[in-house]
């Protein structure tokens, strides 16, 4: 049996938070494995269209559809999504593995199978002892017991809000490299402000400011349309002159 | 109902819970311990010792509820817990019935340990056995419930955990001034107000059973029939339960 490939679309999504414009008409579709880098400056409205997604919050009108399926129906998207939205924290008063098991325990994931993805994500992340309790963790620690909160899953569709952040250079290089792995495999959806990081993980952007949509398409292209340079300097100035041109 | 994220749910608030739970049993033994001897000391009636530990359960029950249960539907709302908790495939209305049921059951072992160390005291004392305290426990956790409920509602509207412990400790410590002042002064009987009708838990293995109406008492001036209570207390718990179902799915985290 083909398995169908993973499937993001947006239409017209509009969100208004306290009056304000958050999203304007947001559209774009992502299909298929590969890791789409989703840029904007700070208050763009990136983090709302990934809350959208995963039904933090409800949009005032548009559609999220997740593998076809409408986002409101989020018992039903959600099997097919894990996600880092925003800074999110475990509950300090459980130990990391009472967490993960507790992740485990929401998504259905049977007890040899979650004990077996505890153990690998132990490894891949080195993530320091399991009995130890979340609340006593560093920033830098809490930030990879929530990044193997997301992978436990193991969904064909990953969010991921800035997932580096808070961590030092060794933890974010790890943490690409598996990025680097699963992107043969997942789609995900990568909101980052690091050009860098964008620039060595992505295959396809899509540029977000003041909520709205202002550029897309595959990372040469725009760096061969919009920038002038090569490599992070080429996308860095690639994103200034869309932005820039935005606010103009 | 998802079960396996309902028992993902449940253990995790009964985990949590479970130091406080302890604390209030043993709490509990030495309050009675500590009333019982005082009871000895005042030379209480077998009537005013039952009146009086009917009180001291109903107020417990206010105290251990709202303790247990503040946080349930704010947690994830005023943390950044939610972020990743809220965005499993999983029900709302099933997290937030798995956080209440797991506040319920964590009440049951205080409750029973108040009931037993009271009733062997009595016992002891008086050599009385009473024949209504099943009723009367009966009526203690229909009170837990609906207290629990009506914590968890006003905890799913609320933007802080302090806004439901403040609320619960008000209703719990101030209730006999609301019964003074609506019962004695104004002459009105509070059928409004859920810690009324946890009065039935005192009133129901107090010898005699006390009159509706108690004139000569300021603060206990109307006490709750039990048909009377019961209804209070059931329609506290669908109200609040519903404005917690309502709430905890609707919420944004913004």
């Amino acid at each position: 049996m083909v398995k169908n490939l993973p499937e993001i679309k947006l239409t017209g999504l509009t969100k208004k938070i306290s009056k304000n414009n958050i999203l304007e008409n947001v559209s774009f579709e992502i299909k298929g494995y590969g890791i789409t880098g989703y840029l904007g400056p700070n208050g763009a409205g990136k983090t709302t269209t990934l809350k959208i997604l995963t039904n933090l919050i409800r949009p005032d009108s548009g559609q999220a559809l997740i593998n076809g399926i409408d986002s409101r129906d989020y018992k039903k998207t959600l099997r097919y999504v894990s996600a880092l939205v925003d800074v999110p924290e475990p509950y300090p008063d459980m130990t990391v593995k009472e967490f993960l098991s507790f992740i485990g325990g929401l998504r259905g994931v049977k007890k040899d199978i979650l004990d077996s993805r505890i153990n690998s994500l132990k490894k891949e992340l080195s993530l320091e002892d399991l009995n130890r309790k979340c609340g006593e963790l560093s920033k830098g620690n809490k930030q990879r017991v929530v990044i193997a909160a997301v992978l436990l899953p193991d969904t064909d569709i990953i969010l991921l809000d800035e997932p580096t952040s808070g961590l030092d250079p060794a933890e974010s290089h790890d943490i690409k490299e598996l990025l680097k792995k699963l992107k043969k495999r997942k789609l995900i959806l990568l909101s980052s402000h690091l050009m860098d990081e964008v620039k060595e993980l992505c295959n396809y952007l899509i540029l977000i400011d003041k909520g709205k949509i202002i550029a897309t398409g595959p990372i040469k292209q725009i760096i061969k349309k919009f920038g002038k340079g090569r490599g992070e300097k080429g996308l860095e100035s690639a994103y200034l002159n869309i932005v820039g041109r935005n606010h103009g | 109902m998802d079960k396996t994220a309902f028992l993902a749910v449940f253990y995790s608030q009964f985990r949590r819970g479970k130091s406080a739970m302890t604390a209030f049993s043993l709490l509990s033994v030495i309050i009675i311990t500590l009333f019982s001897f005082l009871s000895v000391k005042a030379a209480f009636d077998s009537s005013e010792f039952f009146e009086s530990l009917g009180l001291i359960i109903w107020l417990m029950i206010g105290l251990a509820a709202t303790n247990l249960s503040a946080d349930v539907g704010v947690m994830d709302f005023s943390g950044r817990t939610g972020l990743l908790v809220l965005s499993q495939p999983v029900d709302r209305k099933t997290i937030i019935t798995a956080r209440l049921l797991a506040c319920f059951s964590l009440m049951l072992l205080p409750l029973l340990i108040l009931y037993l160390s009271g009733f062997l005291s009595g016992f002891a004392l008086y050599r009385m056995y009473m024949p209504d305290a099943l009723l009367s426990l009966g009526f203690a956790f229909l009170y837990a419930l609906s207290f629990i409920s009506f914590i968890v509602g006003v905890s799913s509207s609320s933007k802080e955990k302090s806004t439901p412990l403040s609320t619960g400790l008000t209703f719990s410590l101030l209730a006999v001034f609301v019964f003074a002042v609506f019962g004695k002064f104004i002459g009105i009987e509070p059928w409004f107000f859920l810690p009324y009708a946890g009065l039935i838990i005192s009133s129901t293995i107090t010898v005699p059973h006390p009159l509706h109406v108690n004139p000569g008492n300021y603060f206990f001036y109307y006490m709750p029939y039990a048909y009377e209570a019961a209804i209070i207390m059931l329609v506290y718990t669908a109200i609040f339960i519903s404005i917690a179902f309502f709430n905890y799915s609707r919420r944004e985290v913004i």
